[in-house]
């Protein structure tokens, strides 16, 4: 039952996709500055809150697909494998992040090296309070 | 670490697929956990050794850790 309400969720998030998406779209028509950047966003998130909706329609059409569903999503060796994973990619994002900032700066793209060094330090902190608020949790 | 899944799931003919599917995982972790290359949680040890009328002990051989134990 949890399961099917964690889907159902995600239906609705889908369609609010969908409701976004159509909205950047109008805003994109109504504002002349807007530009065809927040069109085409509004394009994408479109496209994706189908493909949301129609993945919902697939995995629900029976008990057996549901169940299947969430055995993937729950299996300990795949959540594991997402974990190792995210963990790669957040050190390998740190290193290499760390030589662009020093690349830029050699460059004397001042501006853009400062957005990547403060965009770094956020995640780092993001890290750390996860860290701590999970901590706390278990 | 070493296991006898394998050697249990042919004795009771069970498919991969019947397993994984009765403790709640996927057919791939099942192939992982017979060739070693993971290790299961405690609650799929457990689930698994429930599904087999056994003890943890008598599925899963544990061989001396680096603190001797």
């Amino acid at each position: 039952m949890e399961f099917k309400k964690k889907l159902r969720t995600r239906l609705y998030v889908a369609i609010s996709y969908i409701i976004l998406g159509a909205a950047m779209i109008a805003t994109a028509e109504l504002v002349d500055t807007a530009g065809a950047f927040l069109s085409s966003f509004g394009f994408a998130i479109i496209v994706m809150g189908l493909v949301r909706v129609w993945q919902y329609r697939r995995i629900t059409k029976t008990e057996e697909s549901i169940r299947a569903r969430e055995i993937v999503e729950t299996d300990e060796r795949n959540l594991t494998i997402a974990r190792r994973a995210a963990h790669a990619a957040f050190s390998i994002y740190i290193l290499l992040g760390g030589c662009s900032v020093i690349a830029l700066q050699i460059a004397q793209k001042q501006e853009l090296s400062q957005m990547l060094a403060w965009s770094m330090c956020a995640l780092v902190v993001f890290y750390w309070v996860s860290h701590w608020v999970i901590r706390k949790k278990i | 670490m070493d296991n006898r899944i394998k050697e249990l799931r042919k004795q009771n003919g069970v498919t991969q697929d019947e397993l994984a599917l009765a403790v709640g995982v996927t057919r791939q972790t099942i192939i992982s956990l017979e060739s070693g290359r993971y290790n299961a949680s405690l609650q799929l040890a457990h689930r698994i050794a429930r599904y087999f009328d056994c003890a943890i002990e008598e599925i899963f051989i544990f061989g001396e850790d680096k603190y001797g134990i």
